[in-house]
This record gives structure tokens, sequence and C-alpha cells, in this order.
């Protein structure tokens, strides 16, 4: 008989991700926009509120990205424009999942009427589009950047409590959760010791999935102008549309860099959700 | 059921006498990506008539040869070498469309699971209707008749309302009898039925085997008849050949069988489904006051009663078998006495006392009386947690000891079941399956418990590990007096377990009574059926 | 048939049911959320120039000074009746002012639809047929980066490759002339129309394409193939078939998506219709109007799929007897 050895299966999942070339490219995405994002404000050329010339000029030397509606240096806009998007959509994401893990694990093992409660609100409120119950939010609280926190966080609870109520039925249906209360361990102990335990590997890639929809939500939402007064790319996107035929640069830049920003997180959840699921399945 | 005479008493005769309908050499299958062999260097004749059973036990690659009979296999797997020919046609090197004639026509396949064969979108008439179609039957009305003569001959009514209806509108049993009436219904050169009967009833088993042989004899094909049920190939097929771990291992007519079988493997096989009948002066014999009683229990599932008035009394030391077919409500029964299925009117009783109907609201006291180990080992040990913890987490639960003491217990435990430390510290996924089960044994008997509930705990393990298990439930209870309630479908098995048996249909009880008497003298029809079905090999 | 018939009845007043109570769940949270939640929101649209007398006067015209249950029950009461309440920013009924933006949203969402559908159910099924292969390929990749970018980012792109720098062949804003039939400007709404289907489309392709690769992949599927079944009827009348029920629930998530899409794309392209009409309330804190358009939106929504559900029934004969036969 052989010796049985229990291999590490997050240290196997980092392994797969780092042979998956789609998932390197997503992290080497990630990090530079990171990078932009986080040391821009110290290497702009210019104070971000500082008027630079005539409003839509377009690239000139001193200005090489030309300046936006209010004259200001388009480069220096963007590069201080990243860390309030970034801060934002973690935000988002964070108050949704945990939203989600309270609502989703009390929804799948409280007693029954509760239960069963529960589940239909989910049910009902997933119906209304996420953006739309954004907007509710929004609309009640008044636009600044707290409240598109929260905003977004609360558009996706409904979707994530669902994700992981299913996730926490499946293992309360488990025959080990079953031996569980045979062996007589409190609801507190049975959340802790088995329920995270068992959705830990769904909990992480809904994590993803709601990095994403977050960082979505949050350029969309600041897109419309509901981001508060703050520096940020879907706002600086908002502003300059209009002189999208003159001055393209002022919008097209942070558009890129929101897109190449979303991919690569894309790519990232892709390849990990596969490695996960491959790791599981050995 | 009468077990057919063999036509042939050596393969070498079956070959010459009846004309060779398929013919497999040399062949092998490896999986494409790992080169991991399922087949190695297959070689099986079947003749007309010939009825061959291909036994083996899960990944011993029976499914795989099936399968490639009819020129089918999986797209990750990779024919190596070999050749599949059915009445003379190269299976393995044919195009698509030449395989498309050939299948449904010359070669035909009944599946495992009867319910997930037929598209459940898809009438009766026209499952038929699509395979006659690719098969050339243009007119409605012979198509028609056909089908009416095919379900006659597998005792179905043949009138439109049954050809309308849907798949979840048949039986189990239909549903296994219809694939049939369609793969034999183009007289076919070979049919190949895999594991037909798994999943059936009984009497339903019995109507499945008695087909295969009646329209192999009726169409004159060859059959190969694939399952993991030893005991039931030998009641009647011609000639049975051994699979294991890819090799072909035995090829014997079935008369000569059990005598001349000498592959190991073949003998652990033979042992296995010839299980010894309990040693009555072994078991404990506890005092006569009810241990453990359950009293006039009625369990429902969301409202729909599932048992009416189950009584049982289990005494002190005793092991009480419950035996019963998939829905007769045993593991309800069973989960009703550990609490883990409240919804029941009835009472059950410990030592006299009254427990609650939840889990939830028995004390520790309680739960450490009772420990229920389930069917299936693969869910019931916590996936992400190493198991001796498991075991310990149990030790600690039930007996609210230190955790240096619960580690202790779950040491003793572990070696008592026959696992080594480093089994402890291992995930359950790095176990087989005969060592989950006896994790999660160990983990039953980490508390100390009085009265054992096993549910099926063999019933998912090949049959060479369910010996083992067994044999280790019996040590158990010689040596610490264990009351235990055992959970199965399978009546040999409670033979070689019980002290007393009650059989359970439909949700009550129909027969009950000491081990020995129940098996030498039933009374119940019903019970009968399944003693006559469990002692093939006697 | 009478029992069949009456099984029907049945179904339906079971799913009327529970349509009432989604809806009420919803009205109930929106409300909750717009009313109860914000400390004090009359303060907060006047701004802290405002008199304690104007805010008197507004938290009564709003209804704020009565007990929150009644105020819940009017407006309840009030949505049930077909009345969406006044706008609070403009003083005209919410009816009044959203009914053509609307009519406008509803036309664009119908027509992106019924362009989307079948689409997305051509190509998921035509990727699932063969899997690896070019298109697969293709479209996974294609739906990829489509599935990651917001609405809006789409759209720009559009209007700056069509409309501004690269090509100009279309107008870049979509601002209707409300006294011209919709269909009479054209040449407007084809941009909107092309961003909503690109956006919507990548969701149902995908759930199509695994659905009907997991169908020929299934148990009755491999027996037919063994069976000789020709591959197209395998495809049509075994996988197929299995494949529409789960479907449909989808297809009304993507008229979802596409409505909540309309949101972004309708401001992009300074379109007049629901959208770009919320995010306009959002800004004038018109409470009033976003609550009733919210409810008004997800009744449409939980309607469609009390349809797809009854759609769903006539493809599944299994789900007709809830109790299976003589099984």
């Amino acid at each position: 008989m052989s010796t049985v050895h229990a291999e590490h299966s997050s240290a196997s999942t980092l392994r797969r991700m780092a042979r998956d070339p789609r998932c390197v490219a997503g992290v080497l995405g990630c990090i530079v926009i990171v990078a932009l994002a986080l040391i821009g404000p110290a290497v702009a050329p210019f104070d971000p509120a500082a008027f630079v010339g005539p409003a839509f000029s377009p690239p000139s030397g001193g200005v090489p990205l030309g300046t936006d509606h209010l004259g200001r240096d388009v480069l220096t806009v963007t590069l201080n424009g990243g860390t309030a998007f970034l801060a934002q959509g973690i935000g988002g994401a964070a108050l949704a999942l945990a939203a989600g893990l309270i609502f989703g694990i009390a929804a799948a093992i409280s007693a029954r009427p509760v239960r069963g409660a529960l589940a239909f609100a989910m049910d009902s409120m997933v119906i209304v589009p996420q953006i739309l119950l954004s907007l509710v939010v929004i609309a009640a609280f008044g636009a600044s950047p707290t409240t598109l926190v929260i905003a977004v966080g609360l558009g996706q609870t409904m979707p994530t409590a669902r994700v992981i109520r299913a996730a926490a039925l499946r293992v309360a249906h488990e025959d080990y959760y079953l031996a569980a209360l045979a062996i007589g361990e409190n609801p507190v102990q049975r959340v802790f010791r088995e329920i995270l335990p068992g959705i830990a590997p769904t909990v992480l890639v809904e994590l993803g999935v709601r990095l994403t929809a977050s960082f979505v939500a949050i350029a969309s939402l600041s897109f419309l102008g509901f981001g508060g007064g703050s520096i940020e790319w879907g706002r600086m996107i908002h502003d300059n549309q209009g002189g999208l035929a003159i001055q393209p640069w002022a919008t097209i830049v942070p558009v890129v860099l929101i897109a190449v920003f979303l991919l690569s997180v894309h790519l990232v959840r892709d390849g990990a959700a596969r490695a996960l699921a491959e790791a599981m399945r050995r | 059921m009468t077990p057919p005479t063999p036509t042939t008493t050596n393969p070498a005769a079956a070959t010459s006498a009846g004309e060779r309908v398929a013919h497999v050499a040399g062949l092998s299958i490896e999986v494409a990506r790992s080169g991991a062999v399922i087949l190695d260097g297959i070689d099986l004749d079947i003749a007309r008539g010939e009825i061959v059973g291909i036994a083996g036990e899960t990944g011993s690659g029976k499914s795989t040869l099936a399968l490639a009979l009819a020129g089918y296999h999986s797209p990750a797997l990779n024919v190596s070498g070999g050749a599949v020919e059915v009445a003379g046609h190269d299976m393995l090197n044919s195009d698509e469309k030449q395989l498309r004639s050939l299948r449904g026509d010359r070669v035909a396949y009944v599946p495992q699971d009867p319910a997930s064969a037929l598209s459940p979108a898809l009438r009766l008439r026209d499952a038929f209707g699509t395979v006659q179609r690719a098969h050339g039957m243009r007119e409605p009305a012979q198509r028609a008749e056909r089908m009416s003569q095919a379900l006659g001959e597998v005792n179905l009514p043949c009138d439109a309302p049954f050809a309308a209806r849907y798949p979840h509108e048949l039986s189990g049993g239909q549903i296994q009898r219809i694939a049939i009436a369609i793969a034999f219904g183009f007289n076919p050169d070979v049919v190949v039925l895999d594991e037909p009967t798994t999943g059936l009833d009984v009497a339903t088993k019995h109507v499945v085997v008695s087909l295969a042989q009646r329209l192999s004899a009726a169409h004159n094909s060859g059959v190969a008849f694939v399952s993991h049920d030893l005991a039931l190939l030998l009641t009647f097929t011609h000639r049975i050949v051994v699979l294991h771990d890819g090799k072909l291992v035995e090829d014997l007519p079935t008369g000569r069988f059990l005598t001349d079988a000498t592959h190991p493997y073949t003998r652990e096989l033979i042992a296995a489904a010839r299980l010894e009948p309990a040693d009555p002066a072994a078991l404990g014999s506890g005092p006569a006051d009810g241990e453990l009683a359950v009293i006039g229990l009625d369990a429902a599932y969301g409202g729909h009663q599932v048992t009416h008035g189950i009584d049982l009394q289990v005494r002190a030391g005793e092991c009480l078998a419950l035996v019963g077919e998939s829905g007769s409500g045993k593991t309800t029964v069973a989960r009703a006495i550990a609490g883990l299925h409240p919804e029941y009117q009835g009472q059950i009783r410990l030592g006299g006392e009254v427990l609650p109907a939840s889990v939830r609201r028995r004390d520790r006291a309680m739960l450490r009386h009772i420990q229920y180990v389930f069917q299936n080992p693969y869910s019931a040990l916590a996936p992400r947690r190493a198991v001796g913890r498991s075991i310990a987490l149990a030790a600690r639960g039930l007996r609210g000891c230190s955790r240096a003491e619960a580690d202790a217990i779950a040491a003793q435990v572990l070696e008592r079941v026959g696992l080594r430390p480093d089994h402890g510290r291992a995930l359950p996924h790095a176990l087989s399956g005969g060592q989950r089960q006896r994790a999660a044994l160990a983990r039953a008997l980490a508390g100390g418990p009085s009265i054992l509930i096993c549910d099926e705990v063999t019933s998912s393990l090949d049959a060479t590990v369910q010996r083992g298990i067994v044999a280790l439930l019996a040590d158990l209870r010689r040596e610490t007096g264990l009351t235990m309630v055992f959970i199965t479908h399978d009546l040999s098995l409670a033979r070689a377990i019980s002290d007393t048996v009650v059989v359970l249909k439909d949700g009550r009880v129909v027969e009950s009574g000491p081990t020995a008497q129940v098996f030498t003298d039933p009374q119940n029809p019903y019970t009968q059926l399944l003693v006559d079905s469990a002692t093939p090999l006697s | 048939m009478g029992a069949r018939f009456g099984q029907a009845a049945l179904w339906c007043a079971r799913r009327l049911a529970i349509m009432v109570g989604m809806l009420l769940v919803v009205a109930t949270i929106v409300f909750l959320i717009t009313q109860a939640l914000p400390g004090d929101l009359p303060r907060q649209i006047l701004g802290q120039a405002a008199t304690d007398a104007q805010i008197a006067r507004l938290s009564e015209q709003m209804g704020l000074d009565r007990p929150l249950i009644v105020q819940y029950f009017e407006w309840l009461g009030g949505m049930l009746r077909g009345d969406l309440g006044v706008s609070l920013a403009s003083g005209t009924p919410v009816a009044t002012l959203m009914g053509p933006r609307i009519a406008a949203t509803a036309f664009m969402v119908t027509v992106a639809a019924a362009i989307t559908l079948p689409a997305a159910f051509a190509l998921g099924i035509a990727a699932a047929r063969r899997p690896g292969g070019a298109l697969d390929h293709a479209i996974s990749g294609t739906v990829f980066v489509i599935m990651s970018m917001p609405e809006f980012v789409i759209a720009i792109a559009l209007v700056a490759i069509l409309a501004t720098n690269v090509f100009h062949v279309l107008p870049a804003t979509a601002a209707l002339d409300p006294r011209i039939p919709i269909w009479d400007q054209a040449n407007l709404i084809v941009l909107p129309l092309i961003a909503m289907v690109i956006t919507a489309l990548p969701h149902l392709t995908e759930s199509v394409k695994a659905t009907v690769r997991e169908e020929l992949s299934s148990e009755h599927v491999r027996w037919a193939r063994l069976s000789g079944i020709p591959e197209r009827t395998v495809l049509t009348r075994y996988a197929l078939a299995n494949v529409v029920p789960p479907s449909l629930q989808i297809c009304v998530q993507t008229v979802g998506y596409l409505i909540g899409g309309t949101i972004a794309i309708e401001t992009v392209f300074s379109f007049p219709g629901i959208g770009s009409g919320l995010a306009n309330s959002v800004m004038t804190r018109d409470i009033t109007s976003i609550q009733s358009i919210a409810v008004l939106i997800a009744a449409v929504l939980i309607a469609l799929y009390a349809v797809a559900d009854a759609v769903g029934l006539v493809f599944t004969p299994r789900a007709r007897r809830p109790v299976g036969g003589n099984r």
C-alpha cells in the first residue's frame, strides 16, 4: 500500500493559472492598470484641477493628450482618475459579497418559514435589472462616492445571495452536513465548520463575478454622472463625450483604460474559475 | 424462472457451432490525454444466439467494451490497437455513414439507465419512429405494424394511447422493455445490453433477463450482457467473461464457471458473491427488553406519507436488518431513528424513553447513543477537512472532551477500522471508496455509540470491498456488543450479518422474524421472491 | 379534456398568485429604499438654503408628514389603479411625463429582442455542434470581450467608429422628433439598436451553446446515435426539444438586460426613452417617477417570466403532470 498524501488544492490552482497564457495576460493587464492608478497621482505633470489651455484643444507639446471640457490636462486627469474607480469597484463587490453571504446562508439553513420568505424575496428581486435598483438607491441618498458603492453593492446583493444559497443548500443536503447534525454541532459551528468550507470554491468564483460586475456598474453609473464630484474615468467619459468629434482623446483614453482593465479582470476570473474547477475535479 | 440449458460447453465449440457474429481481437483502448489503459488486448467472440455475460467491477472497462461493440468510444478515449467486427463489418474503421446504417440495424445497444435513455420530449411512437425512419422504413403503416409487433414481443400494449405516452408516463421497467423492443426490432446480429438491470427492482430484473433470453433465441441474435452482478449472470448466460483492470481475466462457459475459474480475481468475486450466513453462536444476546423501539411510525415527505405504522424492536446487542427495495421507506425509517427525518407521527424510544423527533432537540447523551453511517462514502465526509479531524470533531462534540483527548480517540478508532495514521491526515478525496467508508464508520464510533445505524453502507462499493466492510462490522459487534440497524436491499447481505430481519415493501412491514427462519421459511410471497433472487450461488 | 382544462386553470391561478406576490416584494423593497431609509429627503432636494416653511410644504406635498404605512398603501393603491403618481420635479403626472418615452423604449426593446433572440439561438447552436471548431472559438472570443464591457463603452466605440472619427455613416445621436413616427426616423435608431443587440447577444448565445452541448452529450442522445439515427434528427428531435424550456427563462433575462442596458445606451445617443428619462429623474431626485418606473419594469419582466413558464410547459411534457403518470 502506498502512503496517501493530500495535495494542497490552492497551490495546484495557482500553478494551473500560471500555466494558462490568457490568465497570465489578464494578470499583467490588471497589474499595469492598478499601478497606473496608484502611482498616477504622483507622476502627473499638472495639478488635476489646473486650467492648462482652451477646452477640447488637441494634443500639443506640453499637453500630450490635449485638454478636456474644462481645459484641464487629459493626461493628468487620467492619471488621477483611477484610484477612485478601483476603490469603489472593490468596495461594491465586497459589500455585495458580504451581504450575499449573510442572506444566502440564512436562506439555506434558517427555520422553514424564514427560509422560504428569503428565497422568495431573492427570486423576486433578481428580476429587477441591477442598474435600476442602483438608481433607486442613488435617487434616495443623493449622488456621492459612498452612495455609489452602496448602490452598486445593494444592486448585486440578491444575485450573489441566490448563488450562495444554492451552494449552501447543496452542502446542507450532503451527508456530512447531516453527520454534523448527528454529532450535535450548533448552528454557528455548522456555518463555520461545514457550510463555509463547503461553499468556499463557489465564493471565490462569485468574488470574481462580483468584481467584474461591480467595476462595470461603477463605470456605468459614473458615466451617467452619479459618481459625485470626484475625478474618475467614467465621469471623464460622461463629461467629454460631447467633444468626441473634435478632441477624441479625452473620451477614448479613459474608455480604453476601462476596457483593458475589465477585460483583464475577466481573463483572470475566467482562468481562476477554470483552474479551480480542474483542481476540484481531481 | 428456469435457467436455460447452455447450448455449448466450451467457447471453441460455440464459435464453430453457431456462426460468429461479433469478433473482438486484441482491442486496446486508452485515455487520449494521459495514455491510461482502459482496455488491454481484449479478445472476445460472440456466436449467433449466444448470451455472453461480461462481468466486472467499476472501472474494469466493461462499459467501454460494450460501447466498442457498437463502434463507439467517448471522444476522450483512443483506440490504440486491435479490431472489432460485427457480422463481418469493421466497426473501428468504418466511416460515420456506414456506422450509422449498422447501428440499430446490425448491432443494437440498450443503455443502463432507462429513465435517461429516452428523450423526455419524445412520445413512445416517435422514439420508435425516428429509429425506424433512420433505417429506411418510409411507410407509416409498416412502421406502426412493426412497432406493435415489437411491443407485443416484450408484453407491452400496442394501442394508440400507449404509443402516445411520454417516458415520464411509463415505469422504469416499461422503458427498459421498450429499449429492448427497439433493440431487437431489426433482427440485429448483436445486441449489447449495458448494465440493463441496475436500479431495477427484483421482479423487473427477472423480466429483463427473461426477455433477453427469449428475444435472443427468437431473433437468433448474439447478446453481450454487461453486469456487475455475477450472481445474476450465472442464472441465464451461456458464457461469462470477467474483466479486471482492462484485462479479460476469465472466459468460461457458465456451467463450468464456479468450478473451473482459476484467476485469483475471479475466485475473489465468487467468494464475495457467496456470503456465508452469520454464525449465531458468535452473536451477542443482550437483555430481552427493547433497547430501541419504533412504534407506529408514519413518516412523510412534504406531506406525502411514505411509511405506514412501522413497528420495530431491537434488543441490546442485536443486529436487525431492514430489508427493502428503493422506495420501500427503509432509509426514511433509519433517518427517523437518527433524528434526521423529523417529519413523522409515532414514537421512537431509546431504553424506554421517547426521543424528540429532530436531532436538534436531542441532548448530547441521546446523540451519543445513536450514530448513523451513510450510504455514500463520497459525500459523508467534509471534502475540505482531513478525515482524522472530522473524527476528532465528532469525538469532541459527542463526548465534550478536550482537543487532545479527542485526537487520541480519533487515532484509536482509525486503527480500529483498519486505517493508518496517514489516512487520518489525508483529505477524503485521497482515499478509496472503501477507505472512506471505514473513515465514516470511525467517525460514527468516535462518540462510543451503543446503537449504530448502517444505511446501505456497502451498496456503492465493489463486491470485494463490500466483504471487508461486512467483516469489520461483524468484528465490531463481537467485540463491543454494539446494537445495529442494518439497512440493505440485498437479502444475502442481511443473511450474512443480522440476527433478525424485517422486510419492508411500500412503507409497510411485510415480514419479520429471526434471520434463519425468514430465509428458510418465508411467509410472504414478496419475501419469497427476494429470497429466491438472493441465493443463486448456494 | 375537462380535467386537463381544470389543471391549466389551477396552474394559471397559482402562477398569478406568485406574480402578484413577487411584485409586492419588489414594490415594498423599492418603497422602503426610497422612502424609509433617507433621513431628510425634502432638505436634500431643496438644499441647505431652504426655509423650514418650504421644507414643510414639500413634505406635505410628498405626503411625508403622514405615517409611513399610510404612504405605502396610498402609493401601492395608486400603482394598482395604474396611477403612477405625480412627478416631484415638474408637478406633472408621471404617466404624462414618461408615456411617450415608455412607448419609444418599448419599440426599441421589441425590435432589439426580435433580432437578438433568433441570432443568439442560431449562433449558439452552430457553435455547439462543433465544439472546438473555428466558429466556436470565434464566438467564445467575441462573447468574452463583449461580456467584459459596460454598455456605454460599446456604444461610444460604435459612435467613434461609425459616426464620427473613422467612418461617418450614421448619426451620432438619436434625438427623435416626437411629432414624427419612430419608424420614419429609422436612420437615427440604427446605431442604438446595434449597440443594444451587441450587448445583449453574448449571454444568451453562451447559455444556448452550453445547453445544446450538454444535451448533445446526454444519455438519450448517445442512445439515439447508437441506434443509427442521423445527426440532423438527433439535433432537432432529440436535443433541441429539450433546449427550449430552460432557454426561455434566459430569453426573458435577456429582455431584462436590454431594458437595463437602455439606461446607458439611451444616454450615449440622447435617445428620448425611458432609460435616459430615468437617468434624468435621478439627477433631479424625482423619487415618484423612479419608484413607479422601477415597479412598472419589474411588472413587465415578471409577466414575461410567467409567459416563458407557460410556453416552457407546453414544451415539457413531464412538467404538465406534476405527479408523474403511473410511476
